[in-house]
């Protein structure tokens, strides 16, 4: 589902964000990245999600080849997978239910699909009480699982998530991280970073931790 | 941040509406200007003044050139009396003296009075009776060829720079008119760069991204043109009804048109396609990923 293989990302000024990373993540797995700030996990996932490419080495993520996509390509690449990020990057001049429905309108659903996709996935993360109202008028918690259900909505094979709990309190980030189990148990794979060890150690699934752009260890596989 | 964009788009629109009204408005002096010389053109005659020699076969060798030519509509010949005779009926009232001089036989000539077809411009018939002055005037029996080419030729040039000039004015306005589109355009852009990311982030194709902004350019360059065509419009009738009142341009106001309907669409369709194009110009970040563009910018590649 997504394979990195002797990645290499290599800034200017010679600074090395990511060396020689070797990863395989299955259908369906949970896999936490950790590390600290300027470890490399967003350049990880800004190249996952097509936002950057490597310097040398092979990507590949739900069957896209990432090294030769070419740009005409990667809108249709990125309706395969869903990104959820630290500030939820909502748009604050559309409601709950406008936002989830955006990755539908860009395929120029129908508006009936639309709406019932809407409220099935409002549902789910418990938001559907909420879909007339505006980011700015929600929790914190509640404008992630806004976030969560415009990543889902597409059914997308793979969950990139960037620190999602990151501005949340410990008990919405559980309430968070609950949701995002529930999304891997139904086959969706969820590669979710994350800063907060506490929450890493309590799920007890594989974590891959990497350290100035070196994967140091991979609980999930022997390196 | 919304009341400053809607008042740089109105300051916009109404930088490109005067760009525009210029623009039209120049383009409507040039053409009465062109009318004023068509007209000129079609009451344009040739006179051909002969010599004392002139007779028999100089004389039919000097019509039959000019009657070969199919772009004469005109051609009469007046004789030396004919000539006195229309020259006494104008001078009497001015000068009853004159026409009994008996030196005013010598003074005047025989000659040729020609008119080219009318449906010729103005810039062609100068062309033609150019060209037939300079076969005729090598002829045997031909004294002189007049055809007011002196003031024809200064309005001609007059007419020609006054029309470069205003098709560079409207070049430049052009571009100006394009370059305060694109600014608009990135400021939009720049605006709305969050929901540009977010679009590029749930599978938007460049072209689902760029649509809002093209209709935005195209209703901002198309309403601009709309709004100046009618300032120009309202313009003209205000010309036309001062010249109408006007007892010595009263006949001048039947030249006063405004544009025709296929050149308000041609107008409209170099308008759109400006504003489209520049739109399509200051766009063409978002082709290549705004999102990603904003990611390398934070951070360039070796």
């Amino acid at each position: 589902m997504i394979s990195f293989q002797h990645l290499y990302k290599t800034y200017s000024g010679n600074v090395q964000a990511l060396r020689n990373i070797d990863l395989e993540i299955e259908q369906g797995e949970f896999v936490f990245l950790t590390g600290p700030s300027g470890a490399g996990k967003t350049t990880l996932f800004k190249m996952i999600s097509a936002f950057d490419k490597p310097t040398s080495g092979q990507i590949e993520v739900v069957g896209y080849n990432l090294n030769q996509i070419t740009p005409h390509r990667i809108p249709y690449f990125r309706r395969k997978i869903g990104v959820i990020f630290q500030d939820f990057k909502l748009l604050p001049e559309k409601t709950v239910f406008e936002n989830v429905a955006l990755p539908l309108e860009v395929r120029f659903e129908k508006k009936t699909s639309i709406a019932k996709k809407v409220t099935e996935i409002l549902d789910q993360v418990g938001l559907r009480n909420k879909a007339d109202q505006f980011p700015e008028m929600l929790s914190g918690g509640e404008q992630q699982r806004t976030a969560i259900a415009r990543a889902l909505i597409h059914q997308p094979g793979v969950l990139v998530a960037d620190e999602p709990t990151g501005n949340l309190d410990p008990d919405l980030s559980e309430e968070i991280m609950d949701l995002l189990e529930r999304v891997c148990a139904q086959g969706t794979t969820v590669f979710v970073a994350t800063h907060d060890h506490d929450l890493v150690r309590r799920r007890r699934k594989r974590t891959i931790h990497i350290q100035d752009g070196n994967l140091v260890s991979d609980t999930g596989r022997p390196l | 941040m919304k009341t400053k964009q809607f008042q740089l788009q109105f300051a916009t629109w109404l930088v490109v509406s005067s760009g525009f009204l210029v623009i039209q408005t120049a383009f409507l002096v040039m053409f009465h200007l062109e009318k004023v010389l068509t007209v000129w053109g079609q009451e344009m005659q040739m006179n051909i003044y002969l010599s004392e020699d002139a007779e028999g076969p100089a004389l039919e060798i000097i019509k039959s050139k000019i009657t070969e030519n199919k772009k004469v509509s005109l051609v009469q010949y007046y004789s030396k009396e004919d000539t006195l005779n229309v020259f006494k009926k104008q001078i009497k009232s001015y000068a009853p003296d004159i026409p009994n001089d008996p030196e005013l036989l010598k003074a005047v000539q025989a000659n040729f009075q020609i008119s080219l077809l009318p449906q010729l411009g103005a810039e062609e018939i100068l062309t033609q009776l150019q060209s037939l002055a300079q076969e005729i005037s090598p002829l045997k029996g031909v004294a002189d060829v007049s055809y007011g080419q002196d003031w024809v030729k200064t309005f001609s040039t007059l007419f020609q720079i006054l029309k470069n000039s205003f098709l560079f004015l409207s070049a430049v306005l052009l571009l100006a008119v394009f370059f305060v589109i694109s600014n608009v355009i990135r400021s939009s852009i720049y605006q709305r760069r969050r929901e540009i990311e977010v679009l590029e982030l749930v599978g938007a194709t460049p072209n689902f991204i760029r649509k809002p902004f093209l209709i935005e350019s195209l209703t901002l360059s198309l309403s601009a043109f709309a709004f100046s065509t009618g300032i120009a419009f309202i313009f003209l009738r205000m010309v036309k009804t001062y010249l109408n009142s006007s007892s010595y341009f009263a006949q001048s106001a039947q030249l006063v048109q405004f544009f025709s309907l296929s050149q308000i669409a041609l107008f409209a369709l170099v308008a759109a396609t400006m504003g489209m194009l520049s739109a399509l110009l200051t766009l063409r970040k978002v082709n290549t990923g705004f999102a990603a563009a904003q990611g390398s910018q934070q951070a360039g590649p070796a």
